[in-house]
């Protein structure tokens, strides 16, 4: 198979961070449950993750990572966490439907008041609509760094400015720029950061976390188990303890922390220029092909996506063909992104999404593009 | 009885995190002491502590000072 969905949960791992899960699973107790070496091991990994990841996004304390068991879990946190009634949050039509449920829902039951920025044809917002929407009780924009739709990056820096100077807060999704390009919540002015741990980050499926800016609070939606201060009636204030109530998943992290040793060594810079030669050699191929219409901005930078259609033929029915005669993995369809299938004006049609990885080669593209162009010519 | 009782120097912690924090701090800079479960003594429940010699409790608060690292209470106890 040729996978190239990539911005659904990546395949290729490096081979270290299944090795760090066996080992775990042969000798870890449990993280913060007592002080034999089996507890232990399992929570010096955890904590060594922490460390990690709080210089990995440029969080300056690695005690306000938080883990999860995916960024969906991160961004409720987050809202639910931080909006009360009364209070107002802008977002955007790039967004998923992890951000957009959990602020509807919010809408609905909260009476927190929700806009949206739009998104043109192109799928870009125009900044100026962050500024227009603020209000006084504006308690925080919630943003994507990348539509998993289009790719597009959004100038995440320049919507924290807006926020940051009508004091308002900045919440960034990261699910499909973290470990793909530099994420740094400093330099993003994120106050923030939500991450998952098993697309760009190349770790097991079920992490993920969320980064938290010193002095930002966010309550809990779970409270139980957290190891310490047992007979207290409430979770512990300290952060991470107050947002990680329960077992962790010490596998998965031991895996997730392996992951990013990998991308420290080759380096994300690297892998960054490495998808962006992927993407380009696949969008000027692709664009050329009679019928095919590419969705999103592709003159900027852009996270390692492709969507398109063929035709006017259904999304589903080309990702399909592609995968039983081809053996190309692609995703069709919604992809969870209802707003800028609107924008794009395709919410009948679908797109089928081409997304890449640090592990996706050159000829895994050409084959791409051949089968592209074989289906072209099924008209 | 376990074992005999002695005079330690404890450290407690708000969460495991910070105990954590404290153990990564004192290998990397050669101070002594080693993770132990919280005593009864000092509060009940669960969670993790800092043991040290009793004498070296000066050094483990300067140190816990310097670095700048998260903690509790710094006790002198029997365990």
């Amino acid at each position: 198979m040729i996978y190239l969905d990539n911005a659904a949960t990546t395949m290729h791992k490096p081979p270290q961070v299944g090795e760090a899960m066996l080992e775990a699973l042969a000798s870890f107790g449990n993280s913060a449950r007592g002080t034999h070496c089996g507890a232990l091991d399992a929570a010096h990994t955890v904590y060594r993750a922490r460390v990690k990841l709080a210089q990995f996004f440029g969080c300056a304390r690695a005690d306000h990572v938080v883990f999860t068991s995916n960024i969906t879990e991160s961004l409720n946190i987050a809202l639910n966490g931080m909006l009360d009634a009364g209070d107002h949050v802008i977002s955007t039509a790039l967004e998923h439907n992890s951000v957009l449920r959990p602020l509807y829902r919010l809408e609905a039951e909260r009476g927190v008041a929700l806009d949206l920025v739009p998104a043109d044809r192109k799928g870009n917002v125009d900044y100026a609509d962050f500024e227009r929407l603020l209000r006084p009780n504006t308690k925080l924009i919630v943003c994507t760094h990348a539509s998993n739709l289009t790719g597009n990056i959004v100038d995440v820096r320049r919507v924290a400015e807006i926020a940051h100077a009508h004091g308002a807060l900045l919440v960034v999704d990261a699910a499909q720029t973290a470990g793909t390009r530099p994420v740094d919540m400093e330099a993003l002015g994120a106050d923030v950061l939500c991450f998952t741990g098993h697309k760009g980050l190349l770790g097991p499926q079920g992490t993920g976390g969320l980064c938290i800016r010193e002095g930002v609070e966010i309550r809990p939606w779970k409270v139980g188990g957290s190891g310490v201060q047992t007979y207290s009636k409430t979770q512990p204030e300290q952060y991470p303890t107050r947002l990680e109530a329960g077992t962790m998943n010490g596998h998965g992290i031991a895996g997730l922390s392996a992951a990013v040793d990998y991308l420290n060594e080759r380096g994300v810079a690297e892998i960054e220029a490495y998808e962006a030669a992927l993407t380009k050699r696949f969008y000027e191929g692709a664009k050329e092909i009679p019928g095919v219409t590419i969705y999103g901005d592709h003159s900027g930078p852009h996270a390692a996506i492709v969507t398109l259609n063929l035709y006017d033929w259904d999304s589903g029915e080309v990702s399909d063909a592609l995968s039983e005669r081809y053996g190309i993995a692609t995703r069709p369809g919604a992809h969870c992104a209802p707003r800028m299938h609107e924008a794009l004006g395709t919410e009948r049609q679908g797109a089928v999404r081409f997304s890449f990885s640090c592990f996706t080669t050159d000829e895994e593209i050409d084959a791409a593009l051949s089968a592209l162009r074989e289906l072209s010519g099924c008209r | 009885m376990l074992r005999e009782k002695k005079t330690y120097t404890v450290v407690t912690f708000p969460n495991t995190t910070a105990a954590l924090a404290m153990e990564a701090a004192c290998k990397e800079n050669g101070m002594p002491g080693r993770i132990i479960p919280m005593p009864s003594v000092l509060s009940a429940g669960c969670g993790l502590s800092w043991r040290a010699a009793e004498e070296e409790h000066d050094l483990i608060c300067a140190f816990l000072e310097e670095k700048g690292l998260i903690y509790q209470t710094v006790h002198v106890v029997e365990l």
